[in-house]
């Protein structure tokens, strides 16, 4: 894994990048609909309405506004939010640890339950627990993020009321953080009693983002792990003295993971789109939650913001899986 | 496995595959929701009755029989509320996945059929659609569209071809090699029709699938829109819209919440079980 | 002498939906202490199946309907495994046919052979090394320790069969299945493969069931052989007595097939199609028989 490589792969996604940019500029305003009268409601003058458009370069033509939106990108200015009055790049970086901490607890769910369902389902190769298993991946991945928040919240939030199904931590608790990575600050800060509510709150966010992809991870992993079992190197090394466990596990596991991962990568980035409507759900102050009240304002250098940083939060998520992939494989590494 | 049916009628082997049975009749049912609704409803769904509101399902205390599943704030009937949201749901579904099928199917036939240039574009303009949040996207689309169940069906049309566009792209240049198409060119037929009349009859079993799929993502979207109130007026009874309420009153009568979701469910997983089944059924065929 | 394995009237047969569709029918055989014995058939006769029994590792649709496999040179507190046919069994090994798929290819060969080195042995991690450059030094690896560093993909095929026989070797195994071993290999090494297996095999004493689609290889390396046809072995005996004199049409079909150079032929004459039903025709009749 070189640097040239790294930097190969960075210089693919910008066109990607470049595309997503365009697209949204271009959807946001082509779209009929016009975003200035709805802001201003049914009250509004012609002149009021056409000062607005005026104000935020609306007025111009579109390759005009284009041609300033890049211009200002690239000095890393991402504009002013139209209703929140506030640099776009500031308030997105203020949310943005929210949101991480969220998909990365959240991935961790999904990746390690997705191993135990699939080691455990190829070690009941054949028998009536392997269908256990199979079926209770194939209802769980049914059913979207979205649905798996408001169910949960009616199981655990309101029949069985043991988890709380609002907000990021306990409101009690104060704790002015530099960073806004509570949980890992409050880690290193030592106050523990601010982790336990941050991870008290996550639970249910955290969990309902998991499930689908936890159930479609265990899916191919599983299909992989099959198709690895039937590998001559597995039947080696099962005359070897390995026991069947350890031969799924320390043999066929990794080599399982190589397509398992190039599969599933895709469903990683679902997860980040996930954030939109789980972190709405659960009044979590993140990046998602933060997309959808933009949406309601018409705020387009918010919105515009927002996508560009899912964009890029779905491009390194892909960059990664694919670095994972060339760590697994060692035939990849010198190509 | 299935070499000794395989010369039973499709629809027969389809009707036999349990979880396809399953989804077939979580399909009827809406159907039939859809279709009879006015005759179904015991009530007009957005009659109020504020002197009944909150009323609880009939079989828990304090139920009332007239209302079957409980009233909302407005003393509105749950129960019809649900099977007109049925027919929106459906509709939707219906309408929304066609559309984006048949967007998606025509850009993966030609991509996947021609290749070079014309694939190379239309690969690109599919990951560069992958790399937007969809669900962000739709809510985008409908905001600047403006509310209504046109903008929610285009919303998912826009966002979803890229499903279709990406299988359907991989089986046509597998179809492509297959020996019947260079026998089509030796005698002398068309590319085009070469790819209309004979690789997409052999993209149908796997485009019924797909289709099938998109109908439960279909429905979920609607419900999210709704959920955010960007689908219809919210006083129109949609499941979406349901569920937006309900979770007002979430504690007061969880009812109202958690019957709309497990329609929603039902739907999600009865249409999920239809794809796998069918996707059971003619794989073998689809692999021979 | 003693035997080291004995296979008893073995049937087998594969679970195909609700038909049970016979793979092995009756097999016997018993291999003496230290002999090589020869399994010749053509592809699809049970070959693979005979030695997935004997090493335990049958794929989850083959049921044994009868008979069992027996170690009597082995034989220390005889219990009966209840899903397979085995007594307690000794250690086997296998020399799988293809080298390049049967290493695991998201590792290093050193990591391999230890893996399978610590199974046996409570040794450091610097002792089991040396232990996997001795076994290697054994088949003739020239540099032992630079291929433990490698990957397989990183090695020629000669090379990671070489490998795979000095894993083979390495559990001191009484027992050698060698499936093909020298089938994926062109022919100067074959030669090299094949003396260097029978030496391990002299200086150890191992026994070694070898299967092979090659009369030319079972002449120079075994002492017995079997000839499998549809499950069933045709004919059994001492390599001469069964290449001079052969008893069974289908043997001599076979032999009659070895190219050779001392005596040209106009056309090669494949096992005729005839002989080809006519075996096939007593298998089934065999079958039917059996279910009466
Ligand atoms: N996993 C399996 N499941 C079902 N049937 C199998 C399986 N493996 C082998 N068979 C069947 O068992 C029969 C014997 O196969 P086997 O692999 O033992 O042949 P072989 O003599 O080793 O052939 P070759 O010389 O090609 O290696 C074949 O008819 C094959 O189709
Ligand atoms: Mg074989």
């Amino acid at each position: 894994m070189s640097y040239p490589y790294l930097i190969n792969r960075l210089l693919l996604a910008l066109p990607t990048l470049a595309g997503a940019v365009t697209i949204t500029f271009i959807l946001l305003r082509v779209v009929p609909g016009d975003p200035i009268a709805m802001m201003t409601g049914p009250g509004a003058t012609e002149a009021d309405i056409a000062q607005l458009r005026a104000h935020y370069g609306l007025d111009q033509s579109i390759a005009h506004q284009f041609v300033i939106y890049l211009s200002q990108l690239i000095t890393g200015d991402l504009g002013t939010s139209i209703s929140l009055r506030q640099n776009v790049g500031e308030l997105i970086a203020g949310r943005l640890p929210v949101t991480i901490e969220l998909v990365v607890i959240a991935m961790l769910i999904a990746v390690g339950f997705a191993l135990i369902l699939a080691l455990k389902g190829t070690f009941w190769r054949g028998r009536w627990p392997e269908r256990l298993v199979d079926g209770f991946i194939g209802v769980t991945v049914a059913i979207p993020d979205f649905l798996w928040a408001l169910s949960l919240i009616l199981i655990l939030g309101v029949a069985i009321p043991i988890m709380p199904i609002f907000g990021r931590m306990d409101l009690t608790i104060s704790f002015d953080s530099w960073t806004n990575f509570y949980l890992t600050e409050s880690l290193l800060r030592g106050r523990f009693e601010v982790t336990r509510s941050v991870l008290y709150h996550m639970v249910l966010p955290a969990v309902s983002l998991a499930l689908p992809l936890m159930a479609i991870t265990a899916r191919v992993l599983k299909s992989c792990l099959n198709a690895e079992m039937n590998r001559e190197y597995v039947t080696l090394a099962r005359t070897q003295g390995f026991g069947r466990l350890k031969v799924i596990y320390s043999q066929a596991l990794r080599n399982a993971l190589v397509p398992a991962t190039a599969l599933s990568g895709v469903q990683f980035t679902f997860l980040i789109g996930g954030t939109v409507l789980v972190e709405r759900i659960f009044g979590y102050p993140g990046i998602g939650n933060m997309a959808i009240d933009a949406v309601i304002n018409r705020d387009l250098p918010l919105i515009q913001g927002l996508v560009l940083t899912f964009a890029i939060l779905f491009i390194l998520v892909n960059l990664l899986i694919d670095l994972f992939i060339t760590f697994l494989d060692p035939r990849l590494r010198h190509v | 496995m299935s070499d000794g049916r395989a010369d039973l009628p499709l629809t027969y082997r389809i009707v036999h595959e349990p979880r396809a049975l399953f989804g077939l009749c979580v399909l009827g049912l809406m159907f039939l929701a859809a279709v009879l609704a006015p005759w179904l409803s015991p009530h007009d769904p957005l009659e109020q009755d504020l002197l009944s509101s909150f009323l609880p399902p009939s079989w828990k205390e304090n139920g009332d029989p007239v209302f079957f599943l409980g009233t909302d704030n407005l003393g509105r009937d749950i129960a019809s509320r649900l099977i007109y949201g049925a027919r929106t749901a459906l509709i939707v579904a219906l309408i929304a996945a066609t559309m984006a099928a048949l967007l998606g199917t025509v850009l993966g036939m030609l991509a996947g059929f021609y290749g070079g240039k014309t694939d190379m574009l239309i690969s690109r303009a599919v990951d560069i659609w992958m790399s937007f949040p969809a669900v962000l996207l739709s809510i985008v689309l409908v905001a600047v569209m403006g509310a209504g169940l046109h903008a929610v069906i285009i919303a998912i049309v826009i966002i979803d071809w890229t499903r279709f566009c990406r299988v359907i792209r991989a089986e046509t240049m597998v179809q492509k090699e297959r020996d019947y198409v260079s026998s089509a060119v030796t005698i002398g037929l068309t590319r085009v029709r070469i790819l209309f009349q004979e690789v997409f009859p052999n993209l149908v079993p796997l485009l019924i699938v797909l289709l099938t799929l998109e109908m439960g993502i279909a429905i979920v979207v609607e419900t999210i829109l709704s959920f955010v109130g960007l689908s219809v007026a919210s006083d129109t009874p949609t499941w979406g819209n349901l569920i937006q309420e309900g979770r007002q009153y979430i504690h007061q009568a969880p009812w109202l919440l958690g019957l709309p979701v497990a329609c929603v469910v039902m739907a999600v997983l009865g249409l999920n079980a239809l794809g796998d089944g069918i996707k059971e059924v003619i794989d073998p065929e689809t692999r021979q | 002498m003693t035997s080291a394995l004995v296979v008893h009237d073995l049937h087998l047969a594969v679970r195909n939906g609700q038909v049970l569709l016979p793979i092995l029918r009756g097999i016997n055989l018993n291999l003496p202490q230290g002999e090589i014995h020869g399994l010749v058939g053509e592809s699809g006769a049970g070959k693979t199946m005979l030695g997935r029994v004997i090493l335990d590792i049958l794929p989850p649709s083959a049921v044994i309907t009868s008979g069992n496999v027996d170690y009597p040179a082995h034989r220390s507190s005889p219990s009966l495994n209840r899903k397979s046919a085995h007594r307690r069994r000794p250690h086997i090994s296998l020399i799988p046919q293809d080298p390049l798929t049967s290493l695991n290819p998201v590792k290093r060969i050193g990591k391999q052979m230890g893996e399978i080195l610590r199974l046996a042995h409570k040794d450091s991690s610097q002792q089991i090394h040396e232990r996997a450059k001795q076994h290697l030094r054994e088949v003739k690896i020239r540099n032992p320790g630079q291929v433990l560093q490698q990957y397989p993909h990183q090695l020629s095929g000669g090379m990671r069969q070489r490998v795979l026989i000095a894993m083979a070797f390495s559990t001191e195994p009484s027992i050698i299945i060698a499936d093909e071993p020298t089938t994926a290999l062109d022919v100067s090494v074959q030669q090299r493969v094949l003396r260097l297996i029978r030496d391990l095999q002299k200086e150890r004493g191992t026994t070694i069931l070898f299967v092979t689609h090659d009369l030319g290889v079972v002449a120079k390396l075994c002492d017995r052989v079997s000839l499998m046809h549809s499950g069933m072995i045709l004919e059994q005996g001492k390599v001469s007595d069964v290449f001079q004199s052969p008893s069974h049409p289908y043997t001599r079909s076979l032999l009659e097939a070895i190219p050779r150079y001392d005596k040209p032929r106009e056309k090669l004459s494949p096992v005729a199609n005839d002989l080809q039903t006519q075996l096939i025709r007593e298998a089934d009749e065999y079958d039917r028989q059996r279910r009466v």
